[in-house]
């Protein structure tokens, strides 16, 4: 028998399983295989290698994900036509293959997944993805129904199907009369009281995102525009479609805003200057990136567009900024967002948390009015108890002068840390060996540890003595552990050490790139002071450290 | 289990997603090293493996592992070994 397959996505286990069904029959089956993702193209020409070549059957198989990438790119009143318009498309189709006489068509219908941008009642909004995929599958039902030589491939069911049997105990049926096992019947009471929670009116309306690992792949401050992952990588593609569903929320009416530990220019520029960038900058009403805790920016931006904490959602990769926005915003939602990119769409989609029942214009332009208030406001100052939270965290910090096993994971940060860098110098394991060899030279580590867990290797300084001077040749430091007060904990070790070898002061130079501005502000609030362009200096006798709440752990 | 048993039951699961029989595993061969070794088989080996070792591997951790050393290691690191 000869097959043909036409998919939007790698088919080829498919292929194979296919081949297995048919051996454990002893039938045997030869499989032919479109171009990738060009359904449209090979069928509609009328060229295409199935007209040439006889097939007993040709399989036509479009899938969920691929639409919704369609359908989320367009405008509200293409959305309520969409199931129309994907008819259309699937009708040319079977308008072509029609003249394959002796070819069974088999046409796969669609899982009718939803994408949580209406909640639990996407039935309501004619918009909603779930509701236009149903209309299309029903659609492609009643066409099928008329056109003999073809057969639903009924995923929708199939999938359903495989539900019910993981949701179903036919042994508790029959014998107490219920047919919910354990987890649907959780699911179920679940779904009731969220469904009661949109009645009692209580509605998300702000969006508060980190940058980071969470809009893209990366450090943009690290790895700069062109190093972060967003777009046409398999990492990538799925920080894109994360956009696409922020940018689907957006247009129905979200607020978006941004927190991020950022450099404020440098957080803006993938916005701006990226085209695989699905959310653009001015979908967002209030942009704040800075290196103020986020518990402090949340409050800035609350009073920018004045609702209520409790309407607002914040999305941040790192378990140590969802737990100090948590302890100072208890109001917030902060949904524990999975690890891993991949499967942190799926948890948000069916989250919930979107649900809505009245939707008018009026929401829609919501975001809009809010960008106008944007340009107005700028950096306020808001109190916080950021002490109070960073002793909490109980920070132990180790500093040791490296040995050769650490090389390894200092020459990476010299390699990977571009904005708490004070020269930039890039270093590999024999480089720092050489450095080493000469001379009063001195190479310490630090390693953070907090309540969270172990941060590892975190921080780097080179150092060498000269005369009564001592010097800091290079300095470097994970932007995972900035403002927590790391950066003094290191001076007064720094300082104790010149002193031990009884010099006078220490000197540090900092050579300024596109990325390590955020050093000026550091430098002197470690009691660096600057001297002359570039050059910073502790007169030691003057020397007062700065507070911290990390203690020392000597290991 | 060890590295050693780790490995010698990667070389079953090899040996039948790559169809070879004569097929020698060792920690420094990568996905050069084997001609069979391609995009499609390569998950076919991560799914055999996620099942054998009733571990789950990320998006990421299934790109990195090209070559035996990430593998052996990965698993161990997921089995808190």
């Amino acid at each position: 028998m000869k097959i043909g397959i036409l998919s939007d996505f790698t088919n080829i286990y498919l292929q194979k399983a296919l081949k297995r069904e048919f051996k454990a029959t002893d039938a045997s089956c030869e499989i032919f295989d479109g171009a990738y993702n060009s359904i449209d193209q090979e069928v509609l020409d009328a060229t295409s290698w199935f007209f040439q070549k006889p097939l007993d059957v040709l399989i036509l198989f479009p899938s969920t994900e691929i639409l919704w990438r369609i359908y989320s790119a367009l405008g509200d009143v293409e959305k309520e036509k969409f199931a129309e318009q994907q008819f259309k498309r699937i009708s040319l189709w079977w308008d072509s293959v029609e003249k394959l006489k002796d070819t069974q068509i088999i046409q796969s219908n669609f899982i009718e997944k939803d994408d949580g941008v209406w909640g639990r009642v996407p039935y309501l909004f004619p918009q909603s993805f779930y509701f236009q995929i149903r209309l299309l599958n029903q659609m492609i039902e009643e066409g099928a129904r008329k056109r003999p030589n073809i057969l639903i491939n009924d995923l929708a069911g199939l999938s359903q199907r495989n539900g019910q049997f993981s949701n179903f105990d036919s042994r508790l049926f029959y014998t107490v009369e219920t047919g919910f096992n354990k987890e649907f019947n959780l699911a179920v009471a679940k779904n009731i009281y969220e469904l009661l929670q949109i009645k009692s009116g209580k509605l998300f309306k702000c969006l508060i995102l980190d940058l980071d690992n969470v809009m893209w792949g990366g450090v943009v401050g690290d790895a700069g525009l062109e190093g972060i992952e967003i777009g046409e990588t398999s990492i990538g593609r799925a920080y894109q479609d994360f956009q696409r569903w922020v940018k689907l929320l957006k247009e129905r009416g979200i607020i978006l805003a941004v927190c991020s530990k950022n450099n404020q220019e440098l957080a803006e520029q993938p916005f701006k200057e990226l085209a695989s960038m699905i959310v653009k900058y001015d979908d967002v009403s209030v942009f704040v990136a800075n290196w103020k805790d986020k518990a402090q920016n949340i409050h800035y931006i609350q009073q920018c567009l004045n609702i209520d904490f409790s309407s607002m959602i914040f999305l941040d990769d790192s378990p140590f900024e969802r737990e100090q926005v948590r302890e100072e915003i208890p109001t917030i939602c902060i949904p524990e967002l999975p690890e891993n990119v991949e499967e942190r769409l799926p948890f948000l989609m069916q989250s919930g948390l979107f649900s809505t029942l009245s939707y008018d214009s009026a929401d829609k332009d919501r975001a809009r009015h809010f960008h106008a208030e944007k340009k107005r406001r700028k950096s306020q100052k808001a109190s916080s108890s950021l002490d109070e939270y960073l002793i909490s965290l109980s920070m132990n910090a180790c500093f040791g002068e490296a040995d050769e096993k650490q090389y390894k994971r200092i020459a990476q940060l010299t390699q990977r840390t571009n904005q708490f860098n004070l020269q930039t110098i890039r270093m590999n394991v024999e480089d720092i060996a050489v450095y080493l060899k000469q001379p009063d030279r001195f190479l310490f580590q630090v390693y953070l540890a907090d309540k969270f867990g172990d941060y590892g290797g975190v921080s780097s300084i080179f150092t060498y003595r000269d005369g009564d001077t001592y010097k800091i040749y290079n300095w470097l430091m994970s932007c995972r552990v900035f403002s927590r007060g790391l950066e003094f904990f290191i001076i007064e070790r720094i300082v104790r050490h010149a002193q031990n070898l009884k010099c006078k002061t220490v000197l540090a130079e900092y050579k300024v790139t596109a990325k390590n501005h955020i050093l000026k502000d550091i430098l002197p609030n470690t009691g660096l002071s600057e001297i002359s362009e570039s050059l910073y200096q502790i007169e030691l006798k003057h020397f007062k450290p700065s507070n911290h709440y990390i203690t020392e752990n000597k290991k | 289990m060890n590295e050693a048993g780790i490995l010698s039951q990667l070389q079953v699961i090899f040996c039948n997603v790559l169809e070879d029989d004569q097929l020698e595993l060792s920690i420094e061969q990568t996905i050069d090293d084997f001609e069979d070794w391609d995009s499609v088989t390569h998950v076919e080996l991560i799914l055999e493996i996620e099942s054998n070792f009733k571990v789950k591997f990320s998006a990421l951790d299934v790109i990195e592992m090209d070559n035996i050393e990430v593998i052996v290691q990965q698993i161990s690191d997921k089995l808190g070994l």
